[in-house]
């Protein structure tokens, strides 16, 4: 970042040290660019509408915030002196949790630096890979995605810098099949922090995804209940996301919207239950090395042996709450406040492989694609739409296939529910809403679990 | 602007398009009965696209890159980027719009000019009308947004618009000495008045108590209402259908002239319009200049045109209407609707029906579930089904509602969808 720029805002900042107890600069800027191409189209744009600075000022009670995307200098230096003169002094209420002391600066670890290898060789390995995806049987249309993006921030108190270079790439591929009198699709994604190694895929891939989106000419609808099911990574992701994941962010304790609030320290799930929140995992799509609040990221077991240990928590819930602090103050950008969010949130593996536990099933559903979910912290119940999964029959997958699926339930059934859980381990690439908006990019993931739901 | 322009013209582009917006954003965040934060936010960015021209094979072909500026970028080091993007894409060529007229349309509350007054006044309504007996205000967010967009191209477009926009999310608690519940609700318009605050409050907060008797309703097959606030999304899958990128990609199951579903019980028209009064999506023009007005697409169950923008109108061969707008429903006849036998779905936990597929699998957050007659409130299990199979069975209430996004009947029945419950 430019360094005279964080020099004036530890400027401005050292002017207001005695009269707030509380007062940091965030500067955000984000590059990159986006890549899509379908069958005919070709667009190039680029990804930089999160460049900004937000000033934060804590006044006793609550947060004033300031942010403009106006970057100059002279601008920047008024701004900052026109939002203190509003800002208005309460009582001290709540004591808020101090930043560290110090500098320090991070960045990605990339094989591939994807500032080495020109647009056009990236667009090419999109062009190669929707030429393969067209001349797949049935195939009507395809769309190939490739996203880059480098978000750099600088977190800045009274007390130090704390800077950030995070790369994120994520790919994405539909595959659209008519057998003239359908239209079916299926799609793969893979995304991660590093370089352009993330969009390696192996040569199955492409194949696969034309089969499996063909394979869905002759899916049925389920008939609603109760079903022991297996849930591949993808799907213990997004259960783990949105049943124990939402439901601990602490920013929601404070407004009483969330149960998990009465049962710290309990039994909630299986013994075979360990859920984690890391934003420090290595490669993971939600990863960073400082949150928004200038917390160093580190693991926080949430759920362990099925007790539930510890929520998630920013700077202002933690403070408020006295909970241990985790580095999980986010925002979606410079224009939105900081909430309590998750960053790679995943079922940590257990014994058992995939095998083993599909072969434990007589009759029951493997379920594969999720597309969406949708947290219910106060009510603990869960949404998770998956688009297919398959039939298993005396421990073993069968031809059938039920497209649509959507699991609900009440999350402690469900977590209790866990019987089995693999030795694999994989996450995946995603965004986050608080609710309906805030979208943040996270990962969720884990091993094959085996539990049992209700589908419709 | 002029400065841009100039330097666009520097880097030898045929054609650009150069939006300029500036916005100032008020949010309040209420926790019970305090401020938790309050947050000013201006912006001020330009979107621009820029064109080159090819020509292979006798052939016109077309190169672009879209990018945003933020005044002290380094815009060189982008135009550079835009100028290697655009050498290598090469689409079918379209041209841009032509200069032309806008329409009229009433987009800004002028009690947005005042952020802080307004919104003052916008939590001493919530305050007022969220205190009852066993609910209270958990916590509510008001952004109040205004927004000024200037419109450039390099076919002579040189046009502005001013928008405004109200959104207000509010959480009530329920709770009693058995149970405690919680529901949120948001709405966003663009006119104070179209909120109805007091009215939604009044409604949620009974909404909440009644929350307090839920029971998770009970699988097999129902009838089910569908609130005019989820109608734009419940019929998302024929707005994706109905557009000419659909149909230039080859997705679109929709042929024109045809009915969009054989053996309908009852047919509708569909409409996009950009000129609804302090519609959500109502603007002077669209994104390419395009004045906005309003289209019918399927006209009583007979699908006459796609929406399309003028990209994919040039690659079709017909006049571009711009973007989808604000959807406007008009059955053929209004239905008396059975409501003695139905499930009145106040909130899903997440409409979001398949576009392509037009499959439904829905969470219900809260609901009324009418049983001979007897109402009792429902939460839990999902709703499934499939858009444009549900369409045949389709039938709509006889009052009409405007919701921001969306006019037409206040609710609309499905009728024999799946529920998983108990």
């Amino acid at each position: 970042m430019d360094s005279s720029l964080t020099k004036l805002l530890q400027n401005i900042l050292a002017t207001v040290e005695k009269k707030y107890p509380y007062t940091a600069a965030t500067v955000f800027d984000t590059r990159g660019i986006e890549i899509n191409l379908d069958k005919e189209n070709e667009r190039i744009a680029s990804r930089q509408g999160n460049r900004g600075i937000v000033l934060s000022i804590f006044n006793g009670r609550y947060f004033e915030e300031y942010a403009t995307d106006i970057i100059d200098e002279k601008h920047i230096d008024e701004f900052c002196r026109r939002a203190f003169d509003h800002v208005v002094m309460e009582e001290i209420k709540y004591e808020l949790t101090q930043p560290r002391e110090g500098n320090r600066s991070f960045r990605t670890a990339e094989k591939i630096d994807p500032d080495s290898v020109s647009i056009k060789n990236k667009l090419d390995i999109l062009r190669q890979r929707r030429a393969a995806l067209l001349r797949g049987k049935n195939m009507v249309n395809c769309t190939t995605s490739y996203i880059e993006e480098t978000a750099n921030k600088t977190f800045i108190t009274r007390k130090g810098t704390l800077d950030e270079r995070m790369r994120r790439i994520s790919h994405y591929m539909v595959a659209y099949v008519s057998n003239g009198k359908d239209l079916k699709y299926d799609f793969f994604s893979t995304g991660g922090t590093g370089g352009l190694e993330i969009i390696d895929i192996p040569d199955s891939t492409i194949p696969s995804l034309i089969d499996s989106a063909n394979r869905l000419f002759n899916s049925e609808s389920i008939e609603p209940g109760f079903y022991d099911v297996i849930a591949t990574p993808e799907i213990a992701g997004l259960i783990a996301h949105e049943a124990f994941g939402h439901g601990v962010e602490t920013d929601m304790y404070l407004k009483d919207r969330a149960r998990s609030k009465d049962y710290l320290g309990e039994i909630i799930a299986s013994p075979l239950v360990n859920i984690i929140d890391d934003p420090s995992l290595p490669g993971g799509y939600g990863s960073y090395f400082v949150d928004d609040e200038g917390n160093i990221a580190q693991p926080t077991y949430v759920v362990k042996d099925g007790r539930f240990i510890q929520g998630l928590t920013n700077r202002y819930s933690s403070s408020v709450l006295k909970l241990n602090p985790t580095a999980n103050g986010r925002r979606e950008s410079f224009a939105r406040k900081i909430y309590t969010r998750m960053s790679n949130t995943f079922f940590e593996p257990g014994t058992k492989t995939p095998e083993e536990i599909i072969s434990s099933v007589d009759n029951g559903i493997y379920l594969i694609r999720g597309l969406s979910g949708m947290e219910d912290p106060k009510g603990w119940g869960i949404q998770v739409l998956v688009l297919y999964g398959k039939e298993i029959r005396k421990g073993r997958l069968t031809d059938r296939i039920f497209s649509p699926l959507g699991i609900t339930g009440y999350v402690p059934d469900l977590l209790k529910g866990i019987s089995m859980v693999g030795n694999d381990f994989k996450v995946d690439v995603g965004t986050c809403g608080k609710g309906h908006k805030e979208y943040v990019p996270v990962s969720s993931g884990g091993p094959h679990i085996r539990t049992r739901l209700r589908l419709g | 602007m002029n400065k841009i322009i100039d330097r666009i013209g520097r880097h030898g582009f045929d054609d650009y398009k150069i939006r300029e917006v500036r916005s100032t954003e008020y949010q309040l965040y209420l926790l019970k009965d305090a401020i938790e934060s309050r947050r000013t936010v201006e912006s001020n960015h330009f979107q621009i696209t820029v064109y080159v021209n090819h020509r292979v094979g006798g052939k016109k072909l077309r190169g672009e890159y879209t990018f945003e500026y933020k005044p002290g970028a380094d815009l060189d080091y982008y135009l550079e980027q835009a100028k290697s993007a655009c050498s290598v894409i090469k689409n079918r060529h379209y041209d841009l719009a032509k200069s032309s007229d806008s329409s009229v349309v009433q987009t800004l509350d002028p009690r947005l000019n005042d952020p802080f007054k307004l919104g003052g006044q916008l939590t001493e309504t919530i305050y007022r009308n969220t205190k009852g007996s066993n609910v209270y205000l958990s916590s509510a967010e008001i952004y109040l947004t205004k927004s000024e967009i200037v419109l450039r191209t390099s076919t002579g477009i040189e046009k502005s618009k001013v928008k405004g926009l109200v959104e207000i999310e509010v959480t009530f608690i329920s709770k009693n000495r058995k149970v405690e519940q919680e529901l949120n609700f948001g709405i966003r318009r663009r006119s104070v008045e179209d909120l109805r605050l007091e009215q939604r409050l009044t409604e949620y907060k009974e909404h909440s108590i009644n929350m307090l008797e839920v029971q998770i309703p009970k699988s097999g097959r129902a009838n089910i209402a569908i609130n005019a606030s989820d109608t734009y999304k419940l019929l998302s899958p024929l707005i994706f259908h109905s557009s000419g990128q659909a149909k230039d990609q080859g997705i679109s199951r929709f042929v024109l002239n045809g009915r969009i579903v054989e053996d309908a019980a009852n047919d509708f028209s569909l409409k996009t319009s950009g000129i609804l009064p302090f519609g959500l999506y109502s603007e002077p023009f669209d994104g390419d200049g395009i004045a906005c007005n309003e289209y019918t697409l399927i006209d009583k169950g007979v699908f006459r045109q796609y929406w399309t923008t003028k990209r994919y109108a040039d690659y079709l061969g017909v006049k571009p209407t711009g973007e989808f707008k604000n959807l406007i429903v008009e059955p053929v006849r209004s239905s008396t609707i059975d409501i003695d036998s139905c499930y009145e779905i106040i909130q899903f936990s997440d409409l979001s029906p398949d576009p392509v597929t037009g499959d439904i699998v829905a969470e219900i957050r809260f609901g009324y579930a009418t049983i001979d007659g007897r109402k009792t409130p429902i939460k839990g299990g999902s709703v499934s089904g499939n858009i444009f199979q549900n369409l045949k069975r389709i039938s709509f209430a006889s009052e009409d509602v405007f919701e921001g996004n969306y006019a037409g009947p206040k609710f609309l029945v499905l009728k024999d969808m799946s529920i998983s419950g108990q």
